[in-house]
């Protein structure tokens, strides 16, 4: 399973990436294959006010729809407009070309209450 | 505690992921759901269908019972010959649906795995003198290979000649590897040819080992559920159920009105009357369907979806259930997705059917 060390993560099973005080969010390679052949994403709109914590997305499969949360608040600055025709990036690259969308955060430190990759493995290992 | 079939151990060495349905662990995928639905709509594939309850029916007075609980036209099925049926209540609702399978002197009952304690203390409810019924579930493993290929990959396994046998039709056969009599019948439940064998649980792991190895691709319930559901057929406890009539259903084809069944009046009192339900089938673009939301006719909620996913051979959502007036051309039709209302375009049933 991969879990990049520069990366936090919530127990929901998302990634999120501190880029300079905006974060990227995504979800993690072991939730992408727990979800299976993801069919469906719905994102945000832009602009958008999330709270940490909150759904605030959607991803499905042929079979089930999964909530993505939030994992900082803030506002939504930008969405991976390549979901809405290919979501089986989801599936191929869940860290990098299968984000989901881009957080200004209101307090970057919220950070600091998600996982480091090695807390999310022994998370993963329960 | 769920149950295991006597196949969970070739699921696990496939890398299954399992699913409890009908009191069962059963495989819903071993790769993706997506693959295996389209190895079956384009080559073939191999299903674990051993949860399916088996009942025998036998007595001089087999056909009087079954005329009695299902709506079959009993009288016209020849030895050889299958037929897909339903128990109904005396409120004409369906408590399982089944296929009846006519042999020399007796009946086999398919019936659905969730059901069979409740069929089977229905059926025993009802019995007449100089019959008997038996649960046979344990003793017989059912395997469906289904898709176009379906025939090319299991004639060779097979000394009988698969092409003589007739959709809803069967042949005691011999499966040479094994040199094992069982029973082969052209149905199945993914709106593709196929066949389903009746297998001693004995001989089950062995006889889906040789299949798998003809290129019949292990498939899970997921695929199957997105199989049957693109060919409009019904699943109990979604667009059937103890409340919902064959004629709701659209299942009138099915009744065979000479006959005095359990459930006959309360379906007459219905034609009279009128549907107050319709089962409806539609398309959603933006959104996946699922079974339990709320379908709207012109902003008014009008009824619940019974049955939805994304179809991998449509590639949109698609979605049955049932409204309470039948839809004209000028109204719009929306399904609640994630607390929005989406456009939903109704079509004919099925969305899918094959090429024959």
């Amino acid at each position: 399973m991969n879990i990049p060390t520069e990366l936090r993560y919530a127990a929901s099973h998302e990634w999120a990436k501190n880029e300079n005080g905006t974060v990227r969010v995504g979800v993690s390679d072991h939730a992408q294959h727990e979800i299976t052949d993801v069919v469906h994403v719905e994102l945000p709109a832009v602009g958008k006010t999330v709270e940490q914590g909150q759904p605030c997305a959607v991803v499905e499969s042929v079979k089930a729809a999964f909530d993505i949360y939030a994992p900082v608040s803030g506002t939504i600055i930008a969405v991976n407009e390549k979901l809405s025709g290919s979501p089986e990036l989801v599936n191929q690259s869940p860290y990098k070309d299968g984000f989901f969308f881009v957080i200004k955060a209101s307090d970057i430190t919220q950070l600091n209450a998600l996982m480091s990759a090695d807390d999310y493995q022994k998370n993963l290992a329960h | 505690m769920n149950k295991q079939t006597v196949l969970y151990n070739e699921h696990q060495k496939l890398g299954a992921k399992f699913t409890a349905f009908g009191g069962w662990d059963m495989p819903v995928q071993y790769t993706s759901i997506t693959e295996e639905h389209a190895a079956v709509r384009t080559h073939a594939g191999i299903f674990d269908t051993s949860h399916m309850g088996v009942i025998l029916v036998k007595g001089p007075q087999s056909v009087a019972f079954l005329k009695l609980i299902t709506p079959a036209d009993i009288d016209r099925l020849v030895p050889g010959q299958a037929k897909y049926s339903f128990f109904l209540n005396e409120n004409g609702g369906i408590v399982d649906d089944l296929i009846i399978y006519a042999r020399s002197n007796d009946y086999l009952l398919v019936i659905n795995a969730g059901n069979r304690e409740k069929d089977m203390a229905w059926v025993m409810d009802h019995l007449i003198h100089d019959m008997a019924v038996e649960d046979l579930s344990d003793q017989i493993c059912l395997l469906s290979i289904q898709g176009p290929a379906a025939q090319k990959l299991l004639q060779p396994l097979v000394y009988e000649n698969l092409s003589a046998i007739k959709y809803f039709h069967y042949l005691p056969a011999m499966f040479e590897p094994l040199h094992l009599a069982m029973t082969i019948a052209r149905t199945g439940y993914t709106g593709e040819d196929g066949f389903e064998l009746f297998v001693p649980v004995a001989h089950a792991a062995a006889v889906w080992q040789l299949i798998a190895m003809t290129g019949a691709r292990p498939c899970g319930l997921g695929c199957r559920d997105t199989l049957r559901l693109e060919a409009c057929m019904p699943l109990h406890g979604h667009e059937i159920s103890d409340t919902i009539t064959p004629l709701e259903a659209k299942l009138e084809r099915s009744i065979c009105w000479q006959n005095d069944f359990i459930g006959k009046q309360a379906l007459l009192k219905q034609k009279e009357t009128g549907l107050s339900s319709f089962l409806t089938a539609c398309t959603v673009s933006d959104g996946i369907p699922r079974a339990g939301y709320e379908i709207r006719i012109n902003e008014v909620p009008a009824g619940l979806v019974t049955s939805g996913t994304f179809s991998p051979t449509k590639k949109t959502g698609i979605a049955l259930g049932y409204i309470n007036r039948p839809v004209a051309a000028a109204d719009k039709v929306t399904i609640v997705i994630h607390n929005q209302p989406r456009l939903a375009t109704i079509v004919p049933m099925p969305f899918y059917k094959r090429n024959k």
